[in-house]
């Protein structure tokens, strides 16, 4: 029983190590951790926003990582880089180093090259770090912008001192006060001409088309004129039938028929234009 | 505990002997709960992931949850409800029947006979169950990707090797090797609190056991502040 015991308990410890040494040994395997490194230097005026650790990005892919940062006599600071061999053969002696730094998110530091056919970067050359700063670069873009809403600001603001010690904004834009008076007599005076006129044009209205105007008396006349010469009409008409044996009379009747109606024609055709060139109110 | 002398054959034999009852007993009951907890909490996760469009962060979630929170934390509970309970009573039931006081008189080390392989035993069985556990869930984890979310094995293992850091299983370590010491410290401490009476039993194993779950939980958010501390550092 105690060495059945002993044995569950060994086998139980052995196995149960071997799985955690096998788990920790594959992770570290994976993640590159028994690969050769490389390691390059890169100088840079400042080692803001590259912490140790930081990951350098080739394509998007992680190839290396910030190891060290020194700072030298000449007040450079020296990155170290380290890269996995497999990794290398990206690293170009053409190769350009970014620190990206965005203005929204953490920087990312990355590398690019152009000719994959330029040696390879030795590990004793120092490299130039490039920065790419969003935040100055924006806030550059939005300087001008600034400033043209700095002369905005201003000019409301003098605008609005304007208007609180001005009587209005005639005042405020002219700016000198007799101006604006004689701007406001003139006004003035324009307005008296223009109610005169006004009323001159409306009592002459009312004596052309009033209810008594000269044009509907004209009017009325005409046809008055008009009812009359159709009674004389009728009343000729009458004298040709009572008189149609006189040859003579008759004729002279027929003229006189003739002209009237021509009359009377005329007479209708006048009223009816002057009907359609003057409405009556 | 690290003077080799220590150990003994007789020392060894409880060693073996606890080991056998804490771990090797409960294997069964902790698979078990391993495979369905763990399917629970993968489908659950998954699905929710899914359902926000947040599947990207499935390793961060599998890793930085499961493995190291939720794997230790269920190990511990399991443990602490089956032998930190056994532990505290055994002690306090030798000190009712002045046992402690026999092998005194033998001169017997109470503390290299009793209370060392306990505690040993309790460090070495959460640290090493956590870890089955931990591997159990992900095993399961697998499965249970490949059939509610059509993952592939090598896309599993990609995110979880992405996902997957050292300081948070080292963290994890340490932490089950601290739950592990004060789940069967506590009950002991408490089981030497016992008086003569036998009424005094249930009373220390009580205390003990409601002592065991707040040490517990304040090992827990302890953990996490680390974690956190190291996450900055780093």
């Amino acid at each position: 029983m105690a060495l059945k015991t002993e044995w569950k308990v060994g086998l139980f410890i052995v196995l149960t190590v071997v799985l955690i040494l096998a788990g920790l040994g594959y992770m570290a395997y994976k993640k590159g951790i028994f690969q050769p490194e490389n390691t390059y230097t890169i100088s840079s005026r400042t080692g803001d926003g590259l912490p140790v650790g930081m990951p350098l990005y080739f394509s998007g892919f992680k190839i290396g990582k910030v190891v060290e940062l020194e700072f030298n006599d000449k007040g450079m600071v020296m990155i170290k880089i380290t890269v996995p061999t497999h990794h290398a053969k990206w690293i170009r002696s053409d190769s350009k180093f970014v620190l990206e730094k965005p203005l929204i998110g953490s920087p990312k530091f990355t590398v690019t090259t152009t000719n994959p056919k330029s040696s390879l970067l030795s590990s004793d050359s120092i490299a130039i770090l490039m920065e790419v700063n969003d935040i100055n670069d924006a806030i550059q873009k939005i300087q001008p912008i600034l400033e043209q809403v700095a002369l905005i600001t201003d000019n409301v603001e003098r605008l609005m001192g304007s208007l609180a010690a001005k009587n209005s904004l005639l005042e405020m834009a002219v700016g000198v006060e007799k101006s604006v008076q004689a701007i406001y007599a003139s006004l003035q005076h324009a307005r008296n001409i223009n109610d005169q006129v006004g009323q001159l044009l409306k009592k002459t209205d009312e004596e052309l088309y009033g209810k008594d105007g000269i044009i509907p008396l004209v009017i009325k006349i005409l046809r008055e004129l008009v009812t009359n010469l159709g009674k004389i009409g009728n009343t000729i008409d009458n004298v040709t039938k009572i008189s149609s044996n006189t040859a003579e009379g008759t004729q002279d009747f027929k003229l006189l028929r003739s002209e009237v109606d021509s009359t009377v024609n005329s007479l209708n055709r006048l009223i009816n234009e002057l009907d359609k060139k003057i409405p009556f109110k | 505990m690290f003077d080799p002398r220590a150990y003994n054959s007789a020392v060894r034999m409880v060693l073996i002997n606890q080991m056998y009852f804490t771990s090797i007993q409960i294997l069964p009951l902790f698979l078990s709960v391993a495979v369905i907890s763990g399917a629970i909490a993968i489908g659950m996760i998954g699905q929710y992931l899914t359902n926000l469009g947040l599947f990207g962060y499935f390793g961060q979630l599998l890793m930085g949850f499961v493995v190291t929170k939720f794997a230790p934390f269920i190990t511990v509970l399991l443990i602490a409800l089956r032998s930190s309970s056994a532990v505290n009573a055994e002690i306090a039931v030798m000190k009712v029947n002045k046992e402690l006081n026999t092998l005194n008189v033998f001169r017997i080390d109470v503390i290299n006979y009793l209370f060392l392989p306990r505690i040993l035993c309790g460090i070495l069985s959460v640290v090493l169950l956590s870890w089955l556990f931990s591997i159990v869930v992900l095993t399961s984890g697998l499965v249970f990707s490949a059939l509610l979310f059509n993952m592939s094995i090598n896309d599993y293992v990609t995110v979880l090797l992405t996902s997957a850091k050292f300081s948070d299983i080292i963290v994890m370590l340490i932490n089950c090797a601290t739950m592990g010491f004060f789940i069967i410290m506590i009950p002991i401490r408490y089981g030497m609190r016992a008086t003569d009476e036998l009424t005094s039993i249930p009373v220390s194993v009580l205390q003990g056991m409601v002592n065991v779950f707040i040490a517990i939980m304040i090992i827990e958010v302890v953990s996490l502040i680390v974690m956190s501390l190291i996450e900055k550092l780093i």
